[in-house]
């Protein structure tokens, strides 16, 4: 069923852009006059995203103690560029929130996969000792949307070819490229390149399965990686891949840590995992 | 959970759940800093006896029959074709036999 590769790439091309509640606070946070209120004004104008923000601020994803009940108090709490994340994390959510669904493989799954690596990722991060981890959770979120950018243009062939990966036990990448001439990563990559993402995470979305990087000290990329490894093994959501992948070897080099870790941290996932899957996936 | 432990029992990179104050209330460590052994010693000095680490020995302890353990096994070693080459590739490998063993379990 090879699709015509042309055809699908412009209609990667053709694909909506972000909610402008996205790119006026990068406006806004750009701009080194705005205060706190300004930026919680541009939230607020938009009433879906400020109740669904507020619910995620106060999900187990970033374990405040504190109940955070404003859009300004979430600021104070997450800093302006996590607030941002979010605000891109719903944006995503809305554009793929209507996505016709296939019962060969249910859209939900794959957000619930996307869900799983962006609470491991942070996990990791934290456990690694890393200080800054604010990005962590996005870009586990997102390390798959070329997945859901396939699956919201060509939806019944990719929900076909997931499902045929899956019960065949083979290589996604491969098989979409037999198929499509183009695999999710790049998918992925083109989509970032549109949406005018940072460039951290469009090569997070490119390179989270290989580990290919010249970067040093990419650290985000090893927990990334991991995590998306892990996902797969606690079968939280589904990749489209029952293949588990054996990690680069060269993440032992960042990922550090002590022999029993990953089973101390199994009910830690599995518990706000699923306290997150229900605040995330309601649409709207 | 936090957990209290006696300072013998420090190993490098614990982290603290509260802080380490000495008999004046001066605080020698705060909390979420990472403990080494090597600081027993001077804790001893301060007359410190317990500190309090974070812990998740909780409920993680997952105990299978054999006959699920070994189903587990199999089916989760269908979906790997690499060996490990570390305890923490060793460890992963456990993790999907846990998760396959929970889902026999529950399904039956």
């Amino acid at each position: 069923m090879m699709k015509d590769y042309q055809q699908l790439i412009s209609q990667i091309r053709d694909f909506p852009t972000l909610p402008t509640i996205y790119s006026s606070l990068l406006e806004a946070i750009s701009n080194p006059l705005s205060t706190v209120q300004d930026v919680a004004n541009i939230i607020s104008k938009d009433q879906a995203a400020t109740v669904k923000l507020i619910k995620v601020v106060n999900s187990p994803v970033y374990g405040i103690s504190s109940k955070i009940d404003t859009v300004t108090q979430a600021i104070f709490y997450l800093g302006f560029n996590e607030v941002k994340n979010l605000i891109l994390a719903l944006s995503v959510l809305k554009i793929f929130g209507n996505t016709h669904t296939f019962n060969y493989f249910n859209i939900i799954d794959l957000w619930k996969h996307a869900i799983a690596v962006g609470i491991i990722s942070r996990m990791l991060g934290q456990t690694i000792g890393q200080k800054n981890i604010e990005n962590y959770f996005i870009s586990g979120l997102l390390h798959d949307i070329g997945k859901l950018v396939f699956y919201k243009l060509i939806g019944e062939d990719y929900a076909k070819i997931l499902r045929y990966n899956f019960d065949n036990n083979l290589n996604l990448l491969e098989t979409e490229r037999q198929n499509f001439g183009i695999t999710h990563e790049t998918a992925g990559e083109m989509i970032a390149a549109q949406w005018k993402l940072p460039q951290n995470l469009s090569h997070i979305i490119h390179n989270h399965n290989t580990f290919r990087t010249k970067e040093q000290n990419n650290y985000m990329l090893a927990c990334v990686h991991l995590a998306n490894i892990i996902a797969d093994i606690m079968q939280l959501g589904n990749s489209g891949s029952q293949a588990i992948s054996q990690p680069n070897y060269e993440i032992w080099n960042y990922i550090k840590i002590q022999p029993g870790t990953f089973l101390n941290l199994f009910d830690e996932i599995t518990d706000t995992f699923s306290k997150s899957i229900e605040i995330l996936t309601v649409s709207n | 959970m936090p957990k209290s432990i006696h300072i013998d029992e420090i190993q490098d990179g614990m982290i603290l759940k509260s802080p380490i104050m000495n008999k004046f209330g001066q605080i020698l460590l705060g909390s979420g800093a990472s403990v080494k052994e090597t600081h027993k010693k001077m804790l001893r000095m301060w007359g410190v006896e317990h500190i309090v680490i974070e812990s998740e020995e909780s409920n993680n302890e997952y105990i299978f029959n054999d006959e699920i353990y070994a189903l587990a096994k199999s089916k989760f070693f269908r979906t790997i074709n690499w060996e490990p080459r570390n305890k923490l590739e060793e460890e992963l490998i456990e993790l999907g036999i846990i998760t396959n063993a929970l889902i026999i379990q529950k399904e039956k």
